[in-house]
């Protein structure tokens, strides 16, 4: 790597969500010859997380240090780091702007600009970086670059003429991407003469190692063997290991202003590590701490408890280790008459909601629930006092309560002309009110909706994608409180109420909601010795009920001496799905039960 | 490699896995006839040398059972090699499944030199339509004509005689389950009756039509409701409910397969065939891997699968097996076997099932037919009892 950070250079790949990101970084990889003795590589190399393989999204950001010689004849250290382009995980793509002069702003060919495009572009001005336009997927017979073309230089405001052409599937178009890159994008500015400042921008567990964490050095140089200190935590440590980010950690001597890379240190307390916090050195310490994230705001707020309350010390830990590496993770302990202890979490969306409970699972072996989501109510009571409520079962007596009022967002939706029909009635449905609605150009059109937050949460992604055949994207701002009528909705098991399938719900939808939570109770609670009622409840009053009957006829009709050890190994898959069923009363309800709640409607599916 | 280890298997079973064509609801290890024409010598061969060798090893078998596939789709002479082989003193009682239509005379030396003691003959079903539909290639009339034969068998040697009905059926009525029943019963007076419950296994061809819904299957209620009334007729008829799909009358149980119920040593071979055998501490099960092909060409004992037990998987499989009998598990044998307290593990979970699905005594724990209906259930949640890892040393 190259002590001459004029031959750096930091950017990140940022986009909507499925426009060719983490393609367009496997070639970069491929052409560095990264995984030359790893044999064929898979796609989206970067996204190493089962969850991200298996849905096929970039869900953390991540860097890379790649060699690149140019056509100069200089050998550059480009520093890659491919974004997320779900709009729940846009904190992971402002930290990565932070850390870079430039972005690649990709667009898919056959798609043009999109919601996340724009939000992202935005973003990535805000800070001042290079920007390249890179039109993507040029190999698809859909290909529109004309379009695309225009729609850079009319929507963005950006220069056509700079857009470089590639197709991230077939290769075509990475070379001139790269010279590209080299030429437009600045070098770093820090100067290793400088006292350090590295800012901590991600962070992870290894069961080995411990806390390893993500740097990137703005001033100064960063040595094993030097004393360090955490500057908002004010916890000095010893280097232990510095390295770069390739496929895996390779390990160097120091950083140098401008370099991307990891830092061991021996921290014993997780706590002490912040993304966001600088690194100094204690001697000839920096003055002042770089200026650090915005601290995010997390839109959606649930409980999680383990499904086996024994376990609750595992999920301290668990939860721990899982916030260095998701900053935007914010929890503090809880505890429900139903469930035990748990913690109470604030997610920035459903998506994110569901990773995390994906990665617990799968990182650290736990079972858990979650209780219903809810957003942030603030509840004006009538004696004057405000309070804040996330918490469906800390809603006071609505005797005492003078009026609620609830988030609000502007949705902004870009779709193509022939669906704005079907995305109106949707937007209504969702008690949305039109603030306004462009023609961006002939076939696309740009709708304003202010609508309630809790109605985009759930499902509204989905609706949307459905009703406009997945052409429609969207992106959305908090833009305040109204005022509205809120009812506390209990769910009864056998008559017994389960506090963590409480909700918060509009009034005017709440009968609705009832039936459908009920519906879908019904549809994961399994048969069992009795017959189970399902109720929800509003005050005293019944809104809706199901009951679920005792379970029939459950036996093998064969067993003989062939069927042995196939039927115990069925038994023991068995044994795992009871053991993730919580016993609530004398019902078992299973973890997906609890799941199904948090979906709202599929009423139009 | 399949080796006894010391072990002097109480049962011998051989598995023949060839049939005409196959049934539509068939998930067995069996092969239509166009894949077996040019293996069957060959088959044969290599399971009679493969007894001979077991047999010089144990002495013999107390019972046999030769079941498919259909064994009739060997010759007399072919079965009468077998069993042969498989000939000792200690041999009470040999079983042979055969499917109606292939079922003849040409099969009676088996009888008459006292190779076979109790014929077990798959009549399923005594609707035509319903045959059919279950892509049997028996029709009603093989039906009648193999009872008839069997009955003929029976006075002329003295076999006991088993047969294969199937409830639940698509297109079948309740009324239609229990004629079949009587005519069955009626026409054969047979001491054995086995009553299976269809059902749709995974990757069969009845699987993918009823997931076309091209066939419709019954409900678990509409299941439960016929199984009462046909286990309560089998009841009128004299047959004591022995196990769950097993009904005989006096003298009539089936000896091999409560060998597999209480979990006792067996050994199985042939193509898919499976095996439990216990020595010293060790528990194991031998499965077979090859299929009819392999195992005709194969070197002897070759491609038997182990797979060595846990003491707790031991228990899982003792409790999955056990209840299936009326004769249930008694306390004391259990705490003999792996030396825990029946009681001490298993009385928490017996308090919270429905009292009518069992009946425990200080010595007895055993299932009523009501909690049949939901064994599986209930072995499941004695099952999570089960402490692990069991093995304590
Ligand atoms: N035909 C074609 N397909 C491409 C190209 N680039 C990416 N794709 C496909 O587009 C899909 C999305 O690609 P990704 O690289 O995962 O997209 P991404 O932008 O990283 O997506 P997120 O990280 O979820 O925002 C995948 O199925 C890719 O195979 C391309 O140049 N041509
Ligand atoms: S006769 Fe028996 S083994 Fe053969 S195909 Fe039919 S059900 Fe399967
Ligand atoms: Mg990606």
């Amino acid at each position: 790597m190259p002590a001459d950070s004029t031959l750096t250079r930091n950017f990140c790949i940022i986009a909507h969500i499925d426009h060719g990101k983490s393609t367009l970084a496997d070639r970069f990889i491929e052409k560095a010859k990264l995984y030359v003795s790893r044999g064929p590589a898979q796609d989206q190399i970067l996204d190493t997380m089962d969850i991200e393989r298996e849905r096929g999204i970039t869900i953390k950001s991540q860097a890379v240090t790649i060699p690149y010689t140019a056509k100069d004849g200089k050998t550059y250290e480009l520093n890659l780091v491919d974004t997320p382009g779900h709009v729940d995980f846009s904190y992971e793509v402002s930290r990565a702007i932070s850390s870079c002069e430039g972005a690649l702003l990709v667009i898919d060919a056959s798609q043009g600009v999109e919601a996340q495009t724009l939000a992202n572009l935005y973003m990535a001005m805000e800070h001042n970086l290079t920007i390249i336009p890179v039109i993507n997927k040029i190999d698809l017979p859909s290909a529109d670059i004309d379009a695309c073309l225009h729609q850079i230089d009319h929507d963005l405001g950006l220069e056509p003429e700079e857009t470089v052409l590639v197709s991230a599937k077939t290769g075509a178009g990475v070379d001139e991407l790269f010279e590209a890159i080299v030429k437009q994008i600045n070098p770093p500015e820090g100067k290793d003469s400088l006292p350090l400042q590295a800012l901590i921008f991600d962070s992870h567990y290894d069961a080995y190692r411990g806390v390893i964490v993500h740097c990137r050095v703005f001033n100064g140089i960063l040595e094993v063997g030097s004393e360090v200190r955490f500057m908002h935590t004010d916890t000095p440590y010893k280097v232990e290991e510095v390295g770069f980010f390739q496929l895996g950690l390779v390990k160097t001597d120091a950083l140098h202003a401008g370099d991307v890379g990891y830092v061991i240190t021996g921290v014993k307390t997780i706590s002490d590590v912040r993304v966001g916090d600088t690194i100094t050195t204690v001697k000839n310490a920096a003055k002042n701490p770089l200026p650090g994230f915005k601290d995010v705001k997390p839109v959606v707020f649930s409980s999680i408890y383990p499904v086996d309350t024994n376990d609750y010390e595992e999920l301290v830990s668990a939860i721990e280790r899982l916030k260095l590496n998701d900053a935007s993770l914010i929890y503090e302990k809880d505890s429900s008459a139903a469930l035990g202890f748990g913690f109470r979490c604030g997610f920035l969306g459903m998506l994110h909601l569901e990773v995390v409970q994906e990665r617990i699972e799968r990182e650290f072996g736990l079972s858990i629930v979650f209780t219903s989501p809810s957003v942030k109510y603030i509840v004006h009571m009538k004696n004057g006092d405000v309070i804040n409520i996330d918490n469906p079962l800390e809603y006071p007596d609505p005797m005492r309560v003078e009026y609620a009022e609830e988030p609000f967002i502007q949705a902004n939706i870009i779709t193509p002309s022939q669906f704005v029909g079907s995305l109106i009635t949707l937007c209504m449905e969702k008690r949305g009110v039109q603030v306004g609605m462009n023609y961006l150009d002939e076939k696309r059109v740009e709708l304003l909706y202010e609508m309630p937050l809790s109605e985009v949460l759930f499902e509204f992604y989905d609706r949307m994608k459905s009703v406009s055949r997945g052409y429609a994207s969207f992106d959305y701002q908090l833009i305040g409180y109204k005022r509205t009528d809120l009812v506390r909705m209990d769910i009864l098991v056998n008559g017994e109420p389960v506090d963590a399938l409480s909700q918060l719900v509009f009034r005017g939808s709440s009968q609705l909601r009832g039936k459908q939570v009920c519906e879908r109770l019904k549809g994961e609670i399994p048969r069992q010795q009795y017959k189970i009622a399902i109720q929800a409840a509003i005050g005293g009053t019944i809104v809706s009920r199901e009951t679920i009957n005792a379970f029939r006829k459950d036996v093998t009709a064969k067993c003989y001496g062939g069927d042995i050890s196939r039927k115990r190994k069925l038994l023991e898959k068995q044994k795992e799905g009871k053991k993730r069923m919580k016993m609530v009363g004398n019902v078992e309800i299973p973890q997906s039960a609890f799941l199904a709640v948090l979906k709202s409607d599929d009423s139009s599916k | 490699m399949l080796t006894l280890g010391g072990c002097k298997p109480k049962s011998l079973y051989l598995h023949i896995p060839f049939c005409t064509t196959r049934c539509s609801y068939c998930s067995f290890y069996s092969e239509p006839e166009t894949n077996w024409k040019g293996f069957r010598e060959a088959y044969v061969s290599r399971l009679e040398q493969e007894i001979a060798v077991v047999v010089q090893e144990t002495g013999g078998f107390e019972t046999i059972f030769i079941g498919g596939g259909n064994p009739g789709s060997l010759t007399c002479e072919q079965l009468s090699r077998l069993l042969l082989a498989a000939r000792s003193t200690q041999c009470r009682e040999v079983t042979i499944e055969m499917n109606p239509d292939t079922f003849s005379e040409a099969f009676f030396p088996l009888f008459e030199q006292k190779l076979v003691t109790r014929l077990s003959m798959g009549i399923q079903s005594m609707d035509e339509e319903v045959l059919r539909q279950l892509g049997r290639n028996a029709t009603l009339e093989d039906n009648l004509q193999a009872i008839a034969l069997a009955k003929k068998a029976r006075e002329q040697y003295g076999i006991d005689l088993s047969f294969d009905v199937m409830a639940a059926l698509p297109g079948q009525t309740m009324q239609m389950a229990l004629q079949d029943i009587e005519t069955v019963v009626s026409l054969s007076e047979a001491g054995h009756i086995s009553l299976y419950c269809l059902t749709v296994e995974e990757g069969t061809e009845l699987a993918r039509n009823v997931s076309k819904r091209e066939v419709q299957v019954w409900d678990d209620d509409g299941q439960r409701e016929l199984l009462q009334s046909l286990w309560a007729r089998l009841g009128q008829l004299g047959y004591e409910h022995y196990e769950v799909s097993n009904f005989a009358r006096e003298g009539n149980v089936c000896n091999h397969n409560l060998v597999y119920w209480d979990l006792n040593t067996y050994l199985g071979l042939g193509s898919s065939a499976a095996s439990f055998l216990h020595s010293g501490n060790e528990s194991w099960h031998y499965s077979q891997n090859q299929d009819l092909k392999d195992f005709a060409e194969g070197a002897l004992f070759t491609g038997y699968d182990k797979e060595i037990l846990s003491s707790e998987q031991l228990m899982e499989e003792y409790l999955m097996m056990a209840l299936r009998t009326n004769r249930g598990i008694e306390k004391k044998h259990f705490s003999d076997r792996f030396l825990l307290d029946f009681d001490s593990l298993f009385s928490n979970t017996i308090a919270h099932l429905d009292p009518l699905w069992y009946n425990n005594t200080s010595h007895l724990f055993v299932l009523t037919e009501v909690g049949w209906m939901v064994l599986d259930e209930i072995v499941l949640r004695l099952c999570l009892q089960i402490p692990q890892p069991l093995d304590r040393h």
